[in-house]
């Protein structure tokens, strides 16, 4: 399956799952083991899903993006920050509490504005230049990645900083000239020794 | 490695495609121009903040800190080659970049093509025939071969460069050897043939023992050159980075920087030719 239609099909199941619990929240007496049964693997499911597109997709989006893919990758960054701290501050409260419903409504917004700018840019870009073939790939892998964490253990759930982010994934995606796969962290054209080479 | 930030590349209306291009052009403009890291050893790069080449020696400091009696006490300071750094400023149109954005293939970048050359140029003549004010001493200036007059006339050059072989062979210095040369004679090459219509560029490859004839921008006259390795040191901080430096309604003002210096490890092993 194409990378772009995991990631979709992922964030069709958020918009489901957080429709699912506001209408919890709308009754008048939930039910507590409906809504930690909803939420528990959605909050899981936030966080490895953010882990595996910085993983496996905004590093390819840096390299075949065309449509300023670092600008896009800085805001996705942050948005998954965003909606880790959500997570993280809804884990702090008592569950169906009211700070807790406030923190996941946070958590809600946070994720409905990058699901909705990630389908605008970074999706529709990626499409638009990346290779089907690769596409395809990196599907496979990213299907692999959330099949293999059902939960969050043994996923780096941390915050990123988006500007380190976005430098090292492009100091590891750009190779020499010379093909070779020393990391260029400087900022500099590559060009490097020439010794013996014919011009 | 120290980070790129100090070009400031993230502050420049200029999207990521258009970066890819300006690098891309800089790049394919500079490759064929930088004769001297065709001819050198390379160190580094270092990054930014490297600032100086060890050298291993030392200078005996004169005096201890005021107020110590130092009797038997061995004074020295290290000494270091500092390098050189040098920023070429060029201009890229706005317009011209929003032409990438739209696909452009063929983008006009040729305030970039004039920097680039004299970014190389300014390399290779540090490095080829020196550059004092940067304490940089050229292979040409500390060969310690009286020069040959190498002339115009181009039919002459196979024999004047293996005269200049055996020279470096008989002091020890092995091959391959190779020839720098600038760039109306390496023309001049190109275009010979000698009797028989064999080229003058093969003859002067064997000549050299396999050795290539480079044409290097910048240089004066041209240099027999040892390329067994180990005579001449470039040390690079920062490689050829293209940085930001600000931008108006019209044009977005870049640069081409580099930080380097040059070392000749053995004098001997390169012959001047004038």
């Amino acid at each position: 399956m194409d990378v772009t239609d995991v990631i979709l099909r992922d964030h069709t199941w958020f918009r489901s799952q957080f429709i699912a619990l506001f209408n919890l929240y709308a009754e008048t007496d939930p039910d507590l083991a409906a809504i930690e049964a909803i939420w528990k693997p959605l909050a899981d499911r936030l966080d490895v899903h953010a882990a595996a597109e910085e993983e496996i997709f905004y590093p390819q989006l840096l390299a075949k993006g065309e449509d300023d893919p670092e600008d896009e990758t800085l805001d996705a960054i942050g948005d998954h920050n965003e909606i880790r701290d959500g997570v993280r501050d809804a884990a702090r409260h008592q569950l169906a509490s009211e700070q807790w419903w406030a923190a996941v409504l946070e958590t809600r917004k946070a994720n409905d504005e990058h699901m909705a700018e990630e389908e605008r840019e970074g999706i529709a870009d990626f499409r638009q230049h990346a290779d089907p073939a690769l596409r395809e790939r990196l599907g496979q892998k990213l299907e692999a990645y959330l099949d293999g964490h059902p939960t969050t253990e043994g996923v780096d759930i941390e915050d990123k900083d988006p500007e380190q982010y976005v430098d090292e994934i492009e100091s590891e995606l750009h190779p020499n000239d010379d093909g070779s796969q020393e990391r260029r962290t400087d900022g500099s054209l590559g060009i490097g020794s020439l010794r013996g080479q014919r011009a | 490695m120290t980070s790129p930030n100090h070009l400031l590349r993230g502050h420049a209306p200029i999207p990521d495609r258009a970066w890819k291009t300006i690098d891309a052009e800089a790049r394919e403009r500079l490759t064929p121009l930088l004769a001297a890291r065709r001819l050198v050893d390379w160190v580094g790069p270092g990054g930014w903040r490297h600032d100086a080449m060890p050298l291993g020696r030392t200078d005996t400091v004169p005096a201890p800190p005021a107020g110590l009696d130092t009797t038997g006490v061995l004074l020295r300071r290290r000494r270091v080659q500092p390098l050189a750094e040098y920023r070429v400023a060029f201009t890229v149109s706005r317009a011209e970049i929003d032409d990438i954005q739209r696909g452009s293939r063929d983008p006009e970048l040729d305030d970039l093509a004039r920097a680039a050359q004299v970014a190389a140029e300014l390399e290779n003549r540090a490095v080829l025939n020196g550059w004092a004010a940067a304490d940089i001493e050229g292979v040409g200036e500390v060969s310690p071969y009286a020069a040959t007059a190498l002339g115009d006339d181009c039919s002459a050059y196979p024999g004047l460069v293996a005269v200049a072989v055996d020279q470096l062979r008989q002091n020890g210095i092995e091959g391959p050897y190779a020839l720098a040369i600038d760039p109306a004679r390496y023309t001049a090459i190109v275009s010979t043939t000698e009797h028989g219509g064999y080229p003058l560029m093969d003859h002067l490859g064997r000549v050299l023992e396999s050795g290539s004839v480079v044409r290097s921008p910048g240089l004066t006259g041209a240099l027999v050159v040892s390329q067994r390795g180990g005579d001449f040191l470039l040390d690079v901080g920062q490689d050829i980075s293209v940085g930001y430096h600000h931008h108006d309604a019209e044009q977005v003002h870049l640069y081409l920087e580099e930080s380097f210096t040059f070392k000749v490890a053995e004098p001997d092993a390169a012959i001047a030719l004038t």
